[in-house]
């Protein structure tokens, strides 16, 4: 008789629970003012942080002036990310007020701790202290105007 | 070593001058003040004239408390305007005594600069002792050695301060600052992790070079060999790129491969292997022989006279139609391989592709280990796969629960990666290896190609020309010979140059590979591992000593790897990861820690002739509600180090009788300031 035994597969890292946390971690940290950021926000730098590609479109959009617009390729909304902001809060990493999400002192430690390690998450870091906190919300809110109006 | 003699502050304000002189003894000194009465600004003041404020976390003036640059609170609340004010700090080296002196506030001085008076003015005040200025924070003051202020103290202290490596690559001193933080307790963050004061000056691993300095080791020594070794290995795989880069030319120039070696240096280089290969019908032949063989044909030739066309034309007809046949096959041929390389080069294009993918994946990968651990050490649920909310077993990834998938453990996954990396690098090596040999094949055949359609075009000519001429392909033969054979001979003779130079650069790597050969195998000489066990005994002694409870002894070890107090994790799944002691000790106890850890690195340092300064500063080290029997012990410790300078810096609950309780039966000399440190 032939048995089938289920083997495990390969996860991405953007897929582990903790990776992601701290993702958020960081951009709440490290680019959102008073730490302090809508779902919008998260889900554009979680698509910003997928790859190099799309890291520098996400750099080139932060450097727009107000006359100037830049468009970004529109970005994916991922499940994967609601699932890691509701573990988030779950731990008391991050809070949820008013529908925005605001970094939590628990959550203050585990950035030091990321931040202390030099060798750790290094092309994140490098890029959100690149835009900083130059990715307001108001852009974004503009950004997500222009793809309405664009579909209508 | 270092010993403080005695430390004098004066500050001119509207209402007169304010003064006080904190002497200093061998031993224990301890000095005693209730809380705001200066006991900070004391010591703070004892950085600042070595030039060590950037332990306080900036430069210059502002590091230091407004009692010392805007305004004097006195008595009954009575509050001065600063005017002046200077610092002046007599230290030892055991033989010899300076007095360093820098201004705070000032209207003639600089604050980066520091007046070094050449004798002990403040123990024994004379106007005969020289004096000369250095200056701080400034490109060149820790290596300048005739007026940089910290290139003077390291001369001083008789340090020699290892050569380190820097972010950005490249190599720097380590700076004198870095080492104070081992033995100098400040209190405003000295206490909230270990040599938790340190500028970090873009060191690598700042911290361990500190610690390594402070005990001797080897690995310094060692590191740098290390360093200096692979510096020469660079220089000379260099000159033997060029060379194999040169002798590469030569061949191609010739039409030829290089064969006997390679781009990579090695030490059996054979002048006897290494020649160059001709590719005829797709086939190598060395080039001495296929020299020989056009020696002979031309040999052949030049016996028979030249003849004329009508004589050749019959021959020179049926070469044509066999020349014309070659060229067709050649032709074909070469598409062919075109054809090959251009398919052979779009793979490695994919291949590539998918390594800088894998890479790619790793690093983050690797990212997640750690934030995985860093997040078990903050007890967070998600990180031992538990749900936060009700602890039942989660799987560990961000898709729906419900699938009905395990996923690879992160540690597998990068194994499982790793893995395909080295496949796909060996892939990408094999595709390279393939294209270049296609392309020395396509090279060849086109070189022939256009032989024979030049002998093509030649006999055509010939076919239709005065019967009575001599044959032009004939001679045209005989040219060619010998002036391939011109190329070829010159071609051997430049790579037989080159094969002189080639042989030294062998003969050097030789030499480099044994010196290599000579460091020490293991990262950690005998000694450095005896230093590094001594130090973990020390510590584990001390904590037990000053009544730490956090964690049982047995988990708490010196880390190899940052030389810092760890813990090791009970959770055997992240495996040997340790962490620092910080995460799992209680407020408390953390602080005991600092102390243990601080008092073994003195006692090894002595014990194994480091290079500690034999002095010891702990300021307010009763943090934390610290149980007054713990600062006893501690006091009892610091007690016996009777051949350094150990100073502390304690209110001691500003109650005399805790005082008392503390300090009973303990030798030492006393500081006491009773109101303000400084008086009129």
């Amino acid at each position: 008789m032939i048995t089938f035994r289920k083997k495990p597969i390969a996860v991405s890292p953007e897929y582990r629970p903790m990776y992601r946390v701290c993702q958020i971690v960081m951009v709440l940290g490290m680019a959102s003012i008073k730490k302090t950021a809508s779902l919008l926000k998260l889900h554009f730098f979680s698509w910003a942080m997928r790859s190099e590609k799309n890291m520098a479109e996400a750099i080139k959009f932060s450097k727009q002036t107000r006359s100037e617009f830049v468009a970004v390729k529109i970005w994916n909304v991922e499940p994967s990310l609601n699932r890691a902001l509701a573990y988030a809060i779950a731990e008391g990493i991050i809070e949820l007020n008013g529908g925005r999400y605001h970094l939590a002192s628990k959550g203050e430690n585990l950035l030091r701790v990321i931040l202390e390690d030099e060798q750790l998450l290094i092309s994140e870091k490098k890029f959100l202290n690149t835009v900083k906190k130059k990715i307001s919300e108001a852009h974004l809110q503009r950004l997500s105007k222009w793809w309405e109006n664009k579909d209508a | 070593m270092l010993r403080l003699k005695k430390l004098q502050i004066d500050v001119n304000t509207t209402n007169g001058l304010f003064k006080c002189d904190v002497p200093f003894t061998d031993g224990l000194n301890i000095i005693r003040g209730d809380n705001t009465t200066g006991k900070s600004t004391c010591l703070e003041a004892v950085l600042y004239c070595l030039g060590m404020e950037e332990l306080l976390g900036g430069r210059n003036e502002k590091t230091m408390q407004s009692v010392l640059k805007t305004e004097l609170q006195y008595g009954d609340g009575k509050k001065y305007l600063v005017v002046e004010s200077m610092l002046t700090l007599e230290v030892s080296n055991g033989a010899k005594s300076i007095a360093l002196r820098r201004a705070v506030k000032s209207s003639y001085r600089d604050s980066r600069l520091v007046e070094i008076i050449d004798g002990p003015a403040l123990t024994s005040p004379s106007n005969t002792y020289s004096s000369q200025f250095a200056y701080l924070h400034d490109p060149g003051a820790a290596t300048d050695a005739d007026f940089g202020f910290h290139a003077y103290l390291e001369e001083f202290l008789g340090l020699q301060l290892p050569i380190v490596e820097h972010f950005s690559g490249s190599e720097t001193k380590l700076y004198l600052q870095t080492l104070f933080p081992t033995f100098f307790i400040e209190q405003k963050s000295g206490w909230a992790d270990f040599l938790a004061t340190i500028p970090r000056f873009g060191i690598r691993n700042v911290k361990s070079r500190s610690i390594e300095f402070i005990l001797n080791m080897d690995v310094i020594e060692n590191c740098r060999k290390r360093q200096t070794i692979a510096q020469k290995k660079a220089e000379l795989l260099g000159r033997w790129r060029s060379c194999y880069d040169a002798a590469v030319r030569t061949a191609r120039s010739c039409g030829g491969l290089l064969a006997g070696f390679g781009r990579k240096p090695t030490t059996f280089l054979n002048a006897d292997e290494i020649y160059i290969h001709i590719i005829k019908e797709e086939k190598e032949i060395p080039l001495g022989d296929y020299v020989s063989e056009l020696h002979d044909e031309l040999r052949k030739i030049e016996k028979i006279p030249i003849p004329t066309v009508g004589n050749s034309v019959e021959k020179a007809g049926s070469e044509l139609n066999s020349v014309l046949e070659e060229l067709n096959t050649k032709s074909l041929r070469h598409d062919q391989l075109l054809a090959e390389v251009g398919d052979a080069v779009s793979k490695l294009a994919n291949l590539n592709k998918q390594l800088k993918d894998i890479e790619s994946d790793l690093r983050k990968n690797k990212s997640a280990i750690k934030v995985q651990d860093y997040g078990a050490q903050l007890k967070l649920n998600i990180a031992e796969q538990a749900c936060p909310t009700c602890q039942q077993s989660i799987k560990d990834f961000l898709l729906p629960q419900d699938i009905e998938q395990e996923p690879l453990r992160i540690d597998q996954n990068v194994s499982f990666l790793e893995e395909q990396r080295k496949m796909v690098i060996t892939y990408i090596a094999g595709q390279k290896n393939t294209i270049e040999n296609k392309q020395r094949l396509l090279n060849a055949i086109r070189n022939e190609i256009h032989g024979i359609r030049k002998r093509s075009r030649l006999l055509r000519k010939e076919l239709v020309s005065d019967e009575r001429q001599p044959s032009e392909a004939e001679i045209e033969k005989k040219v060619n010979l010998r002036q391939q054979i011109a190329e070829l001979t010159h071609a051997d003779e430049l790579l037989s140059e080159e094969l002189i130079e080639l042989t030294e650069l062998s003969r050097q790597w030789k030499e480099v590979l044994e010196e290599e050969a000579k460091l020490p195998k293991n990262y950690f000489s005998e000694l450095d591992s005896t230093k590094l066990s001594e130090l973990e005994e020390e510590f584990k002694a001390l904590l037990s000593k000053f009544g730490y409870r956090s964690k049982s002894q047995d988990y708490v070890s010196i880390s190899r790897d940052t030389y810092l107090p760890s813990v090791e994790p009970l959770n055997v799944k992240t495996g040997t990861h340790d962490y620092n002691i910080r995460f799992d000790s209680s407020a408390s106890d953390f602080i005991r820690s600092i102390w243990a850890f601080t008092c073994a690195l003195f006692k090894v340092s002595k014990s194994q002739v480091g290079n500690h300064p034999y002095l010891l500063v702990f300021d307010e080290p009763a943090q934390h509600s610290m149980a007054n029997v713990s600062i006893a012990a501690f006091l009892e410790e610091l007690e016996t180090y009777i051949d350094a300078q150990v100073i502390v810096a304690a209110s001691f609950n500003n109650s005399e009788s805790d005082f008392k309780e503390i300090t009973a039966g303990r030798n030492f000399t006393l500081y006491k300031i009773d109101k303000n440190l400084l008086a009129p």
